[in-house]
């Protein structure tokens, strides 16, 4: 029995120690290949510099991929969660259960599509629009991708809010609009904030749309670590790499601070 | 009319609600219109015109050995990391359920860490670890005192730990969610029968939990399938998948009758496979108040 049971913690404790080093440490090591002195990606990096970060940082083409991420990621946020935000809070107050369903089906859908294929679908489209190698036309592919993120987010909040309040906001004579603006969004900023969160990390990792849809204008950071890995494969990707994870673990920190903020104050928010 | 004047405006009636709603949607429903509908049945209608030559292109791409090498590829590094991802995921998902909470933080965080990063940094990870001269070939090297290392990337090995290690998170959160479903108090009942601990797993817990087995390896499957950084950046030209060769096919050489018919075929996959997914995982409970 006591040997049964030792065994057993034994054998646990290694199987965490394993999930912990297998799903961190990878990201670790790549991480510290960034600092390295040398010209390779080879592990132990060969001694510490920061020149890799001084590269992608000066290199006008790694900068201006910076840029476009940043200003791409933004625009793909603000897009994907005001309509994810409007298209959640109709879906809740849809009068009729069949037609709500049907709502979540539809909005969900372009999660099951791959980003590739969706991507090349937009390509004709976007080419008759005039929006290949612009920024907007990469945010609003990677809008559609985030868009059910968001849905399900705010969904998700209005699950364990009472929506009641709006109604007693208008009874009181807000308007729709007032009544939205004023008692609903506040409702739902919990939701809303970490939908808004999954948006721009979907936006700031992704390639696919850039692939297609960047021309030469509006390549991404993802894309030019791809680029760079088939022309030079230097750490400088490294580099990229982990300003990439280092911005999806802030916004993920973030996202979770929200939304245990929202679990905590369960009966709605402190401003009502 | 005095009927409706009558009637208190605070009631929730169709009238309020009902239509109000319609509105909030407007904008959401015009871009996947735009976005979404038109474009795929725009592809659609190319798959179907594009003929190649005489042959349909759903045809051509049944009868050309490139494109079938690539589907076959393809469905081999997405079965493999489907097979691989449930092997590591439900152990890792059951010390998650069983496990003392702060034990299971520590394995739900490790897990979520993984996911927070993103996709291109742990791609680009695996580079580092997977090389002739990586880490783990160091290791092995001298575990073992091999003379040789051992080949890990630019093959099939690579893609599929990398796309494993990609998916991992959504196997073992699809299968906690299983277990948090099975009843607490079965698997003592079972032992309190005389059944043994392994016993009372495999005939009480494991079957309980099948349901999120298949939804898990079925929203491993389909997201695989779709995987293009992983398979781009640790395969070799042998991996090459479906996705990978979409934008050379099209935007490149265009020949888009071929690449809609593969995007489609793989589109009508993914899509039969996420309404398995939702039947199995119960996704409709989300919108049940």
């Amino acid at each position: 029995m006591s040997l049964a049971r030792i065994a057993f913690a034994v054998v646990s404790a290694m199987f965490l120690a394993w999930v912990v080093v297998y799903a961190a440490a990878p990201i670790l090591v790549g991480a510290s290949v960034s600092v390295t002195g040398g010209d390779f990606l080879v592990f132990p990096p060969d001694g510490f510099s920061g020149r890799w970060y001084a590269t992608i940082f000066a290199d006008p083409r790694w900068r201006s991929a910076f840029l476009n991420s940043i200003v791409i990621a933004a625009l793909c946020t603000v897009v994907a969660t005001a309509l994810g935000t409007l298209t959640a809070y109709g879906i809740a107050t849809a009068s009729n259960r069949q037609l709500r369903r049907a709502l979540v089906v539809l909005f969900i859908l372009p999660l099951a599509v791959p980003h590739m294929s969706l991507a090349m679908a937009l390509y004709p489209v976007f080419a008759r629009l005039d929006l290949i190698g612009t920024h907007l036309g990469v945010a609003l592919a990677q809008a559609l991708y985030s868009l059910p993120l968001v849905v399900l987010a705010v969904l998700a909040v209005i699950r364990r809010r009472d929506l009641q309040l709006e109604r007693a906001a208008r009874t009181l004579g807000a308007g729709p609009i007032a009544a939205f603006r004023f008692v609903v969004l506040p409702l739902l900023s919990s939701g809303i904030a970490v939908g808004a969160v999954l948006a721009f990390m979907t936006s700031f990792d992704d390639v696919t749309a850039p692939i297609f849809l960047s021309g030469s204008t509006a390549g991404t950071l993802p894309k030019a670590m791809l680029d760079a890995l088939a022309l030079s494969g230097d750490p400088s990707v490294m580099a990229a790499s982990t300003v990439i994870a280092l911005v999806g673990l802030t916004l993920f920190a973030l996202g979770a601070a929200l939304s245990r903020r929202s679990e905590r104050s369960k009966a709605g928010p402190a401003v009502a | 009319m005095t009927a409706v004047a009558v009637r208190p405006p605070w009631h929730p009636s169709q009238l309020l609600v009902g239509n109000a709603s319609l509105v909030w949607l407007v904008p959401g429903l015009a871009a996947v219109a735009v976005l979404f509908v038109w474009p795929i049945t725009n592809l659609l209608l190319v798959s179907l015109d594009g003929a190649v030559g005489t042959k349909s292109p759903y045809l051509a791409v049944l009868t050309e050995p490139i494109y079938l090498r690539v589907i076959s590829n393809t469905a081999v590094s997405s079965l493999g990391t489907t097979i691989v991802c449930l092997l590591v995921g439900y152990p890792t998902a059951y010390a998650i359920h069983v496990l003392p909470p702060p034990w299971r933080l520590v394995v739900l965080l490790s897990v979520l860490f993984s996911y927070a990063v993103g996709t291109m940094p742990r791609a680009f990870s695996w580079i580092v670890l997977l090389g002739d001269r990586g880490l783990v070939n160091q290791a092995l090297m001298s575990a073992f005192d091999l003379r040789e290392p051992v080949q890990m990337l630019y093959n099939q090995a690579g893609v599929i730990i990398g796309m494993t290690h990609v998916m991992l998170p959504f196997m073992v959160l699809t299968l906690l969610g299983a277990m948090a479903r099975v009843p607490d108090r079965l698997v003592p009942a079972a032992r309190t029968m005389g059944a043994g601990p392994l016993r009372a797993f495999a005939l009480v817990f494991l079957p309980l939990t099948m349901p999120g087995i298949l939804a898990g390896m079925m929203m491993t499957f389909i997201y695989s399938l779709g995987f293009y950084v992983v398979p781009a950046v640790l395969g070799g030209a042998g991996q090459t998948t479906t996705v990978m060769i979409l934008r050379d096919l099209t935007v490149g050489q265009g020949r888009w009758g071929i690449g809609a018919a593969l995007s489609i075929t793989m589109i009508v996959i993914c899509i039969l496979g996420a309404a398995v997914y939702v039947s199995l995982a119960r996704i409709g409970e989300i919108e049940e108040h």
